[in-house]
């Protein structure tokens, strides 16, 4: 028996037992998200009223499946039957005991859905909710199933199963060759050809190389890198490990923002366990390749998401980018060929080593291949993470999933990519999600953070938010960006408080055209939000400049034009 | 005995590249901040200059350079947070403990700053209290959660 057919033996005897014959299994969903709303309690008093009333059940936990909005989430799992129930705060755990485990119910009004098909004592299947039926769960698959600090439920449930094809029966040309069909570009928002970029760096003649998985994903609104990580951070281990072995890199990092604890902590037990059984470190799984993973938690500098600036965090420096040429693969980590790809787009190679490039070429558009993961927020009933073939309409995320704004309030707005990326109108729902068909619209699909805006919301406010953060957050290295972000903030002050003028908007078009002149994305990209709602929005500077009004009436400024109400 | 950790831990690193931020975080773990002791010994025990440590250091907003206050308060400063009231809530908690956004009281008793987006937006707005969060919060129930009032 080879050394990964023993993993899979003893990982699928885990995860037989783990979900029990006999005994029911409980699971609290332990992302972060549900952290936020209280799924530790929620967890205290699931095991003390189990342990208090003799109840035989196993208490468990695992990541978060995606429904942020009805946290604190509970998966019962009976006779290989799963129901989610949602909103399990402390307090109503008791009832959940109660209900479920006492007297054998289902209390269905509780219920978000049952696992399968087929309708079940009045509970529908998950998959058929609002929520799920538009999703394409690939990346996803072992989010809210698996507990994420056990490598044995990963392995079961196909883990490392393509790590072990490609280091057994396939060349690292072979594994490149399956990346350049399957069409998978980079899902950090630069959009390029992952295969591609892998083939670069299997050139560079330099050794050692180096693998870099980036999860410094700082944008806000954007948490789909978080949610991977902390519910299944094996799936990227696994990913980043099949690039090196590609690559040919003997040596890899993952630079993780300050901000994920959780995921640090996820991460730092799965690369223990995956260590412990030779899945990482020297003579991986017996078959002669090395590669040795490192994590490295950043301190707080958006920056660092940039490709360079991460590469001078990772080697003791300030975390300023540089300008490129030389690219990473030519010259990297410590002055060596180096690759970085976002924690997204390695997930996604061992799918496409398991079932092959064509497979997975078949999901998406011409232009745009697999599924992206979106995390939805601001006013939007139903926040989350959900995983969706490129080439779905924005509307289906919007209204299917999301729920809409749920308040009354019309859509305004929709903030795509970051604060690096800018703002489309409620007219382009029927955008696919797909880069293409954002670009001409002046934005970027970015890495997948969509955040909805209502007509409550004042733009040029909110603009002013994202340059305060893009200004914030410049390096100063270069005199265009340290300087121009500076006086967008200012000029858009001015405008908030009613003292605009008209040649401010000039003034905005020609400084852009100054911010390109930046060596890095930080700088080039900057003035987008500004850019993309002069662009969708003009009536809104208009108002502000001209009217001297706010009509969201969220400037210190009358909500409508004095001129009218005279 | 801070001293006596410093030097245990630097032992480790001696030598090693690549390692400076860990180095930082375990620091700042221990003495609560990055002295300029600590950035001597640190430069010492790494093979760099002073102004190299120095200037990483100064790199990176979660860093600090000076003892960290008894209590900290964050508040999310990502667009979902905005758009939920965010705002109303800063203008609250400046209002009940007497101390501006980004700044410590005079005493250092108290800092109140905006936290990164981490991307739990479905309890926007949040607050953190040295870490503990305390989502969907409004004006009003600020004062009960910062309990008694002004930092003198």
């Amino acid at each position: 028996m080879s050394t990964f057919e023993g993993l899979k033996t003893d990982g699928e005897a885990a995860w037989r037992n783990y979900m029990g014959d006999t005994k029911p299994l409980l699971q609290v969903g332990m992302g972060s998200c549900g952290v936020a709303a209280g799924a530790e309690e929620a967890l205290a008093v699931l095991r003390r009223e189990v342990t208090a009333r003799n109840i035989p059940a196993t208490v468990s936990i695992t990541g978060c499946n995606g429904m942020c909005f009805a946290e604190p989430l509970v998966m019962v799992t009976r006779e290989g039957r799963t129901v989610t129930y949602g909103e399990m705060t402390p307090e109503r755990i008791p009832a959940l005991v109660e209900e479920v485990l006492v007297r054998g119910g289902v209390w269905a009004e509780a219920a978000l859905g049952v696992s399968g098909e087929e309708e079940w004592q009045g509970i529908r299947p998950l998959a058929e909710t609002e929520f799920f039926r538009l999703q394409e769960r690939r990346l996803m698959a072992r989010c809210g199933v698996i507990d994420p600090e056990n490598i044995e439920h990963n392995i079961a449930l196909g883990g490392y199963a393509a790590l072990h094809k490609a280091l057994s029966g396939m060349t690292p040309e072979t594994v490149i060759q399956e990346m350049n069909q399957s069409g998978l570009a980079g899902r950090g928002g630069a959009n390029f050809p992952c295969g591609r970029k892998w083939d670069f760096l299997r050139q560079a003649k330099a050794t050692p190389k180096y693998m870099i998985c980036n999860a410094d994903e700082g944008d806000p609104g954007a948490f789909v890198n978080r949610i991977l990580l902390e519910s299944d951070p094996h799936l990227v281990i696994e990913g980043i490990l099949i690039g090196a072995y590609a690559t040919g890199a003997e040596a890899a990092y993952i630079y993780l923002r300050e901000e994920y604890p959780l995921a640090a902590r996820r991460l730092r037990i799965a690369l223990e366990q995956a260590r412990a059984r030779g899945l990482v470190g020297d003579n991986i799984l017996g078959l002669g390749f090395k590669c040795n993973l490192e994590l490295v938690v950043g301190a707080g500098s958006y920056v660092c998401g940039e490709e360079t600036g991460l590469i001078s965090s990772i080697q003791d420096s300030r975390g300023m980018p540089r300008i490129r040429p030389p690219f990473p693969a030519q010259a990297g980590v410590f002055g060596k060929p180096t690759n970085v790809n976002n924690v997204e787009t390695y997930a996604n190679a061992p799918l496409i080593i398991a079932h092959g490039g064509q497979w997975y070429a078949s999901m998406g558009t011409e232009r745009a291949r697999g599924t992206k993961m979106f995390s939805i927020s601001g006013h939007i009933v139903r926040t989350g993470v959900v995983e969706v073939p490129l080439g779905t309409p924005l509307r289906r995320i919007f209204e299917e999933a999301g729920g809409g704004v749920g308040n009354g309030r019309p859509l305004k707005a929709i903030q795509s990519g970051g604060p690096l990326s800018g703002f489309l109108t409620a007219r382009h729902l029927d955008l696919p999600l797909e880069p293409q068909a954002f670009a001409p619209e002046g934005v970027l699909m970015g890495s997948g953070g969509l955040v909805f805006v209502d007509e409550g919301a004042c733009l040029v406010d909110m603009v002013l938010r994202y340059l305060t953060f893009a200004q914030d957050e410049s390096c100063a290295r270069c005199t265009t960006c340290r300087i121009g972000t500076q006086r967008y903030v200012d000029i858009l002050e001015r405008i908030t408080q009613g003292k605009g003028r008209p040649q401010d908007l000039d003034t905005f078009r020609w400084l852009e055209g100054v911010m390109r002149n930046g060596n890095c994305a930080h700088g080039q990209a900057s003035p987008t939000a500004v850019i993309s709602t002069l662009r969708h929005f003009p009536e809104e500077y208009e108002a502000h400049i001209r009217e001297k009004c706010c009509p969201a009436g969220v400037c210190p400024l009358p909500a409508a034009s004095p001129a009218l109400t005279r | 005995m801070v001293q006596e950790k410093l030097d245990d831990l630097l032992k480790e690193y001696r030598g090693k590249r690549g390692v400076l931020l860990e180095v930082f975080h375990r620091v700042q773990e221990i003495q609560g901040y990055i002295s300029p002791q600590a950035v001597e010994a640190i430069a010492t025990a790494l093979g760099m200059s002073p102004a190299h440590v120095y200037g990483a250091l100064t790199f990176y907003s979660e860093l600090r350079t000076t003892p960290p206050p008894e209590r900290s308060i964050g508040l999310c400063g990502g667009p979902a947070c905005y758009l939920r009231g965010a705002e109303k809530v800063r203008q609250a908690i400046e209002g009940h403990i007497g101390v501006a956004m980004g700044q410590a009281s005079p005493d250092n008793k108290t800092e109140v700053k905006w936290v990164q987006c981490p991307g739990i937006c479905h309890v926007a707005p949040f607050l953190t209290v040295d870490g503990k969060i305390h989502g969907k919060v409004t004006p009003e129930v600020v004062p009960q959660i910062l309990g008694e009032g002004k930092e003198r």
